[in-house]
C-alpha cells in the first residue's frame, strides 16, 4: 500500500466516526441472533467466542473513538453540543416527529467506554455457564445493544425504548441463570423497574407537550427553556416533570427507600450479570438522570429556581441517607453479594449528592463516580462469583470461608485491592469522585446552616464503608482456612483476569483521574457553568 | 536572636529555574524510588506464587534495601541543596513543582521543600535505612515471604515520604491514607493469626476516624482559600491577612482530629500498642519516624491555623476556646496516661509503645502551646531514640525466641552487653537522663508549655515533670528487668546470644547518632543557659526557630532543667531502689494500688468504651436498619406486589365475573332463547316460508324508509 492510499484510507475511517457509532450501537443485536444459531447448531462452545469476539470489535472500536477526539486538548463539538451525531426523521405524522438521534458528548461518552469494558470482562467471566450457553450469550448481546442505545440516544422516543429492552435480556438472565430465589428476584426486578419506568414516561410525556410535540432533546431542551422563557410554561410545571423522571430514575439509581429490588436481584443474578447490573444498570438511572432531569431542564433555570432549590434539598438528604443507611446494612450481612450490593447503593450516593450540591465539582463527582463504580464494583461482585465457585459447598456465607489467602493469594491481592478502592483509598478511582462529592457537598450554598448535617452525615459513612469492607477482609481473606476452602487452588485465568483488569482500570483512574475526568470537566461547565 | 523578619517567597518549579527544577526532580525521586521498587518486589512476589520465578530472598531484600538506600542519598541531597542554594538567613523560600491532577480544579500532585520537609525527609531516610538493613537479617529466619515484606515496607518509607513532601492538602490526605493502608498490611504481615488480623483492622478503624476529620478539614479550608488548599497559596492568603485563624477554627480542629487518630493521642491511642503484631521492624519504623509522626508533622505544617505569628512570636487567636488550648490539654493528658500506661505493662515491645504515646503527647502539647520548633526538635531527637530502642528490643525477643514479657527475661547484660549498651543509650535520652538528647528536647517541651498563654499553663507544665518522672521510672524498670538481675527465662531451651553483626551495625550507628545528638544539643543548651541568643545550627532549637519561624523564650531554661534532672535522677533512683534494693516495698506497693493498677491496665477504660460502642450501638444499628429495611422497607414492596395488588386482582375477577361476564353471559343466554324461539318457526312448510321471507322485506324496507326519513343513512 502506497502512503497516499494509506492517508486515504486512515483518513476515511477516521471521517466514519458517526456510522462507527452507529456499527457500536447495532453490531451487538445483530450478532445475536448468529451466536445464538452457531451454538445451537454447530457447536455450543462457538457462541461464547461469538459474543467476546463481538464485544471486542465494539470495544476496539470505542476505544478508537475516545482516542480520536475525547484525549487530548479541549473536545470540539458540534453546534448542538455532540459528536458523531446522525440524525433523520424516522417516524413523522402531522404534528408528531419521531426522530433517529444518536450521538455522544463528554457525558454519554465515558459511560459508553465503561459499557464496552465492562461487558468484555463479564463475558470472558462469563465462562462457567454451561447451561444453555448460546441463549445466554445473544441474550448477552441484546443486553449491550439496549445499553449502549441508553447512552447514545437523543431522543426520548428511543431512549425510551433502549431503557425498556434492557429490562428483558436482563429478566431472562436472572430467571434462567440466577440463584436458589431467581424467580421471585426477575419477576421483582422486572416489575419495580418497570413500574418506575412508567412514572418516567409520563414525565417524559408531560415534557413532549411542554417543548412543543417533539422527542428530539436537543430541540425539545430549546422548546422548553424558550416557552418558559415566553412564560408558556410556568415553573410548577416543570417541577412536576422533573419529579416524574427524578422517581423514575432513582428507583434505577437506586436510592432509598426504593432500593430493595437492587439487593435481591444482585444477589440472585449470576455474578457476571451482577457486574453488569452495578457496573452498568444503575449508571442508567445517574446518566438519565443527569441527561433528561438535569441537562435539559437545566436551560429553563428550574434548579437555581425556589422549586429546584427545594428539588436540591430534598435529593441531599435522600443521598445522605441513601449513604449512611445502606452502609450499617451492609455491616451486618453476611452473604457476601448482599454486603456489595448494599454497598453499591451508598456509593451511588455521592452521584446524587454531587447533582444536589449542583456546582462543578458536584457534576464532575457524579459523572465520576458513575465511571469509578462502574469499574469497582463489577470487580467486587465477579471476586464473590470467584468465591462461590471455588468453595467446597459453593457459599458466599462469610461467616463460613476464611483463610482464602492461603490457597488464592492472586484473588485475594485483587480483593483487597478492590475492597479498598470501594472504601475509598485514594490511588483508587472511588476515592477521586468521594472526595469531589463531599468538597461540592460542602461548599455548595444550599447545605449550609440547617442543612450542614447533609454533608457530614454523608462524610461519616465513609467510615462505616471502611469498617464493613475491613471486616469482610478479616473474616474471607485472613486468618486460618475454614473447611469451605479444602484444596481449592487459585482462581482460572478467565475468572481472575477480568477482576484485574478492572482493579488496574480502578487503580489508573485514581492516579490520573483526568484520563476521563477532564472530558467530564469540560462538559459539565459548558453545559452548565458557562461562565 | 534574628532581627529580620520572615517573608513568603515561593519558587516554583518548571519555570526556568534549573537549580528550583533539579531540586523538584530529586525530591520527586526521593518519594518514587521505593513505591516504584514495592511495585517491582510485589510483582516478584506474584511471579513466585504463579512458579514463574525463583526469589532469593536477599535479592528481594537487596532490592528493598538499595531503593531506600537511594532515596536517603537523594533525601539527604536535597537537604544540603536546599540549604545551601535556597536559605539566606532566616529567608527559607518555599519550593514548589506542581501537575495536574484533578482536572478542572487546583486539586494537584505536588511537591513542597522548606525547612520542615528538608529536615524531616533527610531524618526518615537515614532512619528508614538503618530499619531496612536490620529487617533483612530480622526477617531472614524463617520467612518465606520476606518480598512481600520487603514490598511494604518500602511502600511505607515511600508513602511517609510522599507525605512529607506534600504540596497540599489533598496530596498530603493521599499519602496519609497511604500510609494507613501499608501499616494495615505490615500490621497484618501474618495475616494467618487472628490477632494480627485483628489488630491490622483496629488500626485503620481508629485512623480512619481520623481521616473523616482531615477529609472534612480539608473541605472547609477549601471553601475559604478559594478552591485552591496548596500550602504555599494558604500561606499566602495568611501573610496577606486574608486567612487566619480565628476564621480556621473549625479546620484546625478537623485537622486535630486527624492528628489525634493517626498520632494516636487520648482517645484513639488503643490501636499504637496493637499494632505491635507486625515484625518489630515495622514497629521501629511505624514508631519511629513515619506513621505516628505525620499527625504531629501535619499539624506543624498547619501551625497557621493554630497561632497567629509575626516576627518569630506567637498569638493565640482571639476565639472562645483556641484549638490551641484543646491540643495542648489533650497532649499533656496523653503524655500522662501514655507513661502510666508503660509503668504497668510488662510486654517490653508494649512498654515501647505506650512510651511513645507518651512522647507524643509532648510533641503536640508543644505545638498546641505554640512552639513548633521546640515540637520539632523533640519530633527528631524522639524519631532517632525510639527507633534504636525498638531495634534493641527486637534483637533482644529475636534472641529469646520470640519472648516479649520482661518479666520472663533479666540479666541478659552478660550475654548480649553491646545491645544492652545502646539500648541503654536509648534509655538514657528516653528518659531524659541530664545531657542526653532527649533531655534538652523535653525540656524545651516543658519550658515552652510553661511559658504558652494556654490557660492553666503552669499546671500543665508540673503534669509535664510528673510524666519525665514516671518516664525515668519506667525506662530504668525496663533496663533492670531486661538487662541485669536475675535470669528468669527458660534456660533450658533458650541460650541467649548476641545478634548478628549486620543486625548490631544499624543499632550501633543509631546509637552514635543518639550520642552525637546528645553532645550536640547539649552544646546548644549550654548556649541557652548561658544567654547567649545564638541561631546558628550549633544550637539547634535555635536553628530551628528561625527555620520554622517561630522562637519561645528561654527565660528560666536553667531552672526548668534543673527541676527536670532533679526529677529524673529521682525517678531513676526510685526505680532502681524498688527494683534492686527492696523488691518486697514494691510488691507491698503492688497490692496496695492494685486497683489502679488494673484501671491502668484496662487502658483507662478508653478502649473498652470505645468498643462498647462498636458493639452496642453501631452494630445494633445496623441490625435494626437491616430489619427495617427488610421488613418495612421491602416488605411495604412486597406488600404492595402480592397483597394489594392481588387484592386488586381478586376484585378485578370478581367484577369481572359478576358484572361484566354476567352481561355477556346474560346477552348470551337471551340470544340463546332467542334463538330457542326462533327455530321453532323452522317448520318446513314452504308457505310458511314465504310469509317470513314477505313479512322481513317488509320490515327492511319500512326500516329503510324510517332510517332515510330521520336521515341517518342516505
Amino acid at each position: 500500500m502506497s502512503y497516499s492510499l494509506k492517508y486515504h484510507v486512515c483518513y476515511g475511517i477516521c471521517k466514519m466516526t458517526a456510522e462507527i457509532l452507529n456499527f457500536v450501537l447495532w453490531f451487538p443485536i445483530v450478532m445475536a441472533i448468529p451466536t445464538y444459531l452457531v451454538g445451537k447448531l454447530i457447536k455450543t462452545e462457538y457462541s461464547k467466542w461469538f459474543a467476546v469476539g463481538t464485544v471486542s470489535i465494539t470495544t476496539i472500536l470505542t476505544f478508537f473513538l475516545w482516542i480520536q477526539d475525547f484525549i487530548g486538548t479541549s473536545v470540539s463539538y458540534s453546534s448542538n453540543g455532540f459528536l458523531y451525531e446522525t440524525r433523520f426523521d424516522w417516524f413523522s405524522s402531522g404534528s408528531l416527529t419521531i426522530t433517529y438521534h444518536i450521538g455522544v458528548d463528554g457525558l454519554s461518552m465515558p459511560l459508553l467506554l465503561l459499557s464496552q469494558v465492562v461487558f468484555l470482562v463479564s463475558a470472558f467471566s462469563s465462562f462457567f455457564i454451561h447451561d444453555q450457553e448460546e441463549l445466554y450469550y445473544g441474550l448477552y448481546l441484546f443486553l449491550l445493544t439496549g445499553l449502549v442505545g441508553t447512552f447514545v440516544a437523543l431522543d426520548l422516543f428511543l431512549f425510551y425504548i433502549f431503557w425498556e429492552i434492557v429490562l428483558v435480556p436482563m429478566f431472562f438472565i436472572i430467571a434462567i441463570w440466577g440463584g436458589s430465589n431467581k424467580y421471585y428476584a426477575s419477576m421483582k426486578f422486572f416489575i419495580y423497574t418497570h413500574l418506575a419506568s412508567l412514572v418516567m414516561l409520563i414525565g417524559l410525556i408531560l415534557m413532549f407537550q411542554a417543548g412543543n410535540n417533539t422527542f428530539n432533546m436537543v430541540d425539545l431542551k430549546a422548546n422548553i427553556a424558550q416557552n418558559v422563557a415566553q412564560l408558556k410554561i410556568s415553573m410548577s410545571t416543570i417541577n412536576i416533570i422533573f419529579w416524574l423522571v427524578f422517581i423514575g430514575f432513582i428507583v434505577k439509581f437506586p436510592q432509598v427507600p426504593f432500593h430493595t429490588w437492587l439487593p435481591d436481584a444482585h444477589v440472585q443474578a449470576p455474578s457476571p450479570g451482577s457486574s453488569i447490573l452495578a457496573g452498568l444498570l444503575l449508571k442508567m438511572g445517574g446518566y438519565g438522570l443527569i441527561r433528561i432531569g438535569f441537562w435539559m431542564l437545566h436551560d429553563t433555570g428550574y434548579f437555581t429556581s425556589d422549586f429546584g432549590i427545594n428539588a436540591r434539598i430534598l435529593m441531599g438528604i435522600v443521598a445522605a441517607i441513601s449513604m449512611i443507611y445502606p452502609a450499617f446494612i451492609a455491616l451486618r450481612q453476611i452473604d457476601m453479594k448482599k454486603m456489595i450490593a448494599y454497598s453499591s447503593i451508598s456509593h451511588m450516593g455521592i452521584v446524587l449528592l454531587g447533582l444536589a450540591a449542583f456546582n462543578p465539582a458536584g457534576l464532575n463527582a457524579a459523572m465520576f463516580m458513575m465511571v469509578a463504580h462502574g469499574v469497582i464494583s463489577p470487580g467486587l461482585f465477579l471476586l464473590a462469583g470467584i468465591v462461590e465457585h471455588n468453595t467446597k459447598s459453593h457459599t458466599r456465607d462469610m461467616d463460613r470461608v476464611s483463610g482464602l489467602t492461603e490457597k488464592m493469594p492472586f484473588t485475594s491481592a485483587l480483593f483487597v485491592a478492590l475492597g479498598f478502592a470501594s472504601a475509598g483509598l485514594p490511588g483508587f478511582a472511588g476515592f477521586v469522585a468521594e472526595f469531589l462529592g463531599f468538597t461540592s457537598a460542602f461548599n455548595s450554598p444550599i447545605f449550609q446552616d440547617e442543612y450542614i448535617w447533609i454533608p457530614i452525615v454523608a462524610v461519616l459513612s465513609v467510615i462505616v464503608t471502611a469498617g464493613y469492607y475491613l471486616w469482610a477482609m478479616r473474616r474471607v481473606l485472613f486468618n486460618k482456612p475454614s473447611d469451605e476452602i479444602g484444596n481449592t487452588s487459585e482462581a482460572k485465568w478467565w475468572e481472575s483476569g477480568p477482576v484485574f483488569v478492572l482493579a488496574i482500570s480502578a487503580l489508573v483512574l485514581g492516579l490520573m483521574p483526568a484520563l476521563i475526568q477532564r472530558v467530564m470537566d469540560e462538559w459539565a461547565k459548558l453545559a452548565f457553568f458557562p461562565n | 536572636m534574628a532581627e529580620e523578619t520572615k517573608k513568603l517567597e515561593v519558587l516554583e518549579a518548571f519555570l526556568g529555574n534549573l537549580n528550583v527544577d533539579t531540586l523538584i526532580v530529586t525530591t520527586a525521586w526521593v518519594v518514587l524510588t521505593p513505591m516504584l521498587m514495592a511495585v517491582v518486589l510485589i510483582t516478584m512476589r506474584y511471579l513466585e506464587t504463579k512458579g514463574y520465578m525463583k526469589v532469593n530472598p536477599e535479592r528481594s531484600a537487596g532490592l528493598g534495601i538499595a531503593s531506600i538506600a537511594i532515596s536517603a542519598a537523594l533525601s539527604l541531597t536535597v537537604l544540603f541543596r536546599y540549604f545551601n542554594e535556597f536559605v539566606h538567613g532566616v529567608q527559607t523560600p518555599l519550593v514548589v513543582g506542581s501537575q495536574e491532577f484533578i482536572a478542572g480544579t487546583k486539586f494537584e500532585w505536588g511537591l513542597l521543600i522548606d525547612p520542615l520537609s528538608a529536615i524531616m525527609g533527610a531524618a526518615l531516610g537515614i532512619i528508614a535505612l538503618m530499619i531496612h538493613i536490620y529487617a533483612y537479617d530480622y526477617m531472614r529466619h524463617g520467612e518465606e515471604e520476606i518480598t512481600r515484606f520487603f514490598a511494604f515496607l518500602n511502600f511505607f518509607t515511600g508513602s511517609m515520604f510522599g507525605f512529607i513532601y506534600a504540596a497540599n492538602l489533598y496530596q498530603s490526605l493521599i499519602f496519609w491514607e497511604f500510609l494507613g493502608v501499608s501499616s494495615y498490611f505490615l500490621i497484618g504481615y501474618y495475616w494467618y493469626k487472628p490477632s494480627a488480623s485483628a489488630a491490622a483492622m483496629k488500626a485503620f478503624l481508629y485512623n480512619k476516624v481520623g481521616d473523616v476529620g482531615f477529609l472534612i478539614g480539608i473541605f472547609l479550608t477549601y471553601g475559604k482559600s478559594g478552591g485552591d488548599v496548596s500550602y504555599a497559596h494558604l500561606l499566602e492568603l495568611v501573610e496577606k491577612h486574608e486567612l487566619s485563624p480565628g476564621t480556621l477554627v473549625i479546620p484546625a480542629l478537623m485537622i486535630f482530629i486527624a492528628a489525634v487518630g493517626k498520632s494516636s493521642q487520648f482517645p484513639l491511642f488503643g490501636w499504637l500498642p496493637e499494632a505491635m503484631e507486625g515484625p518489630t521492624p515495622v514497629s521501629a519504623l511505624l514508631h519511629s519516624s513515619t506513621m505516628v509522626k505525620a499527625g504531629l508533622l501535619l499539624l506543624l505544617r498547619n501551625f497557621f491555623m493554630l497561632y497567629e505569628v509575626e516576627d518569630f512570636h506567637t498569638t493565640l487567636p482571639d476565639v472562645a476556646i483556641a484549638p490551641a488550648t484543646i491540643i495542648t490539654y489533650v497532649g499533656v493528658l496523653t503524655a500522662l496516661l501514655g507513661a502510666l500506661m508503660a509503668l504497668t505493662s510488662t510486654d517490653i515491645k508494649r512498654i515501647l509503645a505506650f512510651s511513645t504515646v507518651s512522647q507524643l503527647g509532648y510533641i503536640a502539647s508543644a505545638i498546641g502551646a505554640g512552639g513548633s520548633s521546640p515540637a520539632f526538635f523533640h519530633l527528631l531527637s524522639h524519631a532517632t531514640f525510639k527507633s534504636l530502642l525498638f531495634l534493641c528490643a527486637g534483637a533482644v525477643i529475636h534472641n529469646l525466641h520470640h519472648v516479649q514479657d520482661i518479666r520472663e527475661m533479666g540479666g541478659l547484660y552478660r550475654h548480649m552487653p553491646k545491645t544492652a549498651i545502646t539500648m541503654g543509650i536509648g534509655l538514657f535520652a528516653l528518659a531524659g537522663f541530664p545531657f542526653s538528647s532527649g533531655f534538652v528536647s523535653k525540656d524545651a517541651v516543658i519550658l515552652t508549655i510553661e511559658h504558652s498563654k494556654i490557660p492553666g499553663a503552669e499546671f500543665l507544665a508540673w503534669l509535664g515533670i510528673l510524666t519525665a518522672f514516671i518516664t525515668a521510672f519506667y525506662s530504668t524498670r525496663m533496663f533492670y528487668m531486661v538487662f541485669l538481675g536475675e535470669e528468669r527465662y527458660d534456660k533450658e531451651k533458650i541460650i541467649p546470644h548476641e545478634s548478628s553483626n549486620i543486625m548490631l551495625f544499624p543499632l550501633i550507628f543509631l546509637a552514635s547518632l543518639v550520642v552525637i545528638e546528645s553532645i550536640w544539643f547539649s552544646i546548644g543548651f549550654f548556649f541557652v543557659l548561658t544567654g547567649q541568643e545564638r541561631t546558628d545550627i550549633l544550637n539547634f532549637e535555635g536553628f530551628l526557630g528561625d527555620m520554622l519561624g517561630v522562637h519561645v523564650s528561654t527565660e528560666g531554661a536553667a531552672i526548668g532543667a534543673g527541676i527536670s534532672a532533679i526529677v529524673v535522677l529521682l525517678g531513676f533512683g526510685s526505680a532502681m531502689y524498688l527494683y534492686h534494693y527492696n523488691p518486697e516495698m514494691r510488691e507491698n506497693l503492688r497490692s496496695t494500688f492494685k486497683r489502679v493498677e488494673d484501671f491502668i491496665n484496662d487502658r483507662f477504660f478508653v478502649d473498652i468504651a470505645i468498643f462498647a460502642f462498636v458493639n452496642r450501638v453501631a452494630l445494633p444499628i445496623g441490625d435494626a436498619f437491616k430489619a427495617f429495611d427488610e421488613e418495612i422497607v421491602d416488605g411495604a414492596v412486597n406488600f404492595m406486589g402480592k397483597r394489594v395488588s392481588l387484592t386488586i386482582a381478586d376484585y378485578s375477577d370478581k367484577f369481572d365475573h359478576n358484572v361484566i361476564d354476567g352481561i355477556v353471559n346474560g346477552s348470551a343466554s337471551m340470544v340463546k332463547y332467542t334463538v330457542q324461539k326462533l327455530r321453532q318457526l323452522q317448520d318446513g312448510i314452504v308457505g310458511n316460508y314465504a310469509k317470513y321471507m314477505i313479512l322481513s322485506v317488509a320490515i327492511l324496507l319500512l326500516l329503510f324508509n324510517f332510517l332515510r326519513l330521520t336521515n341517518l343513512a342516505v
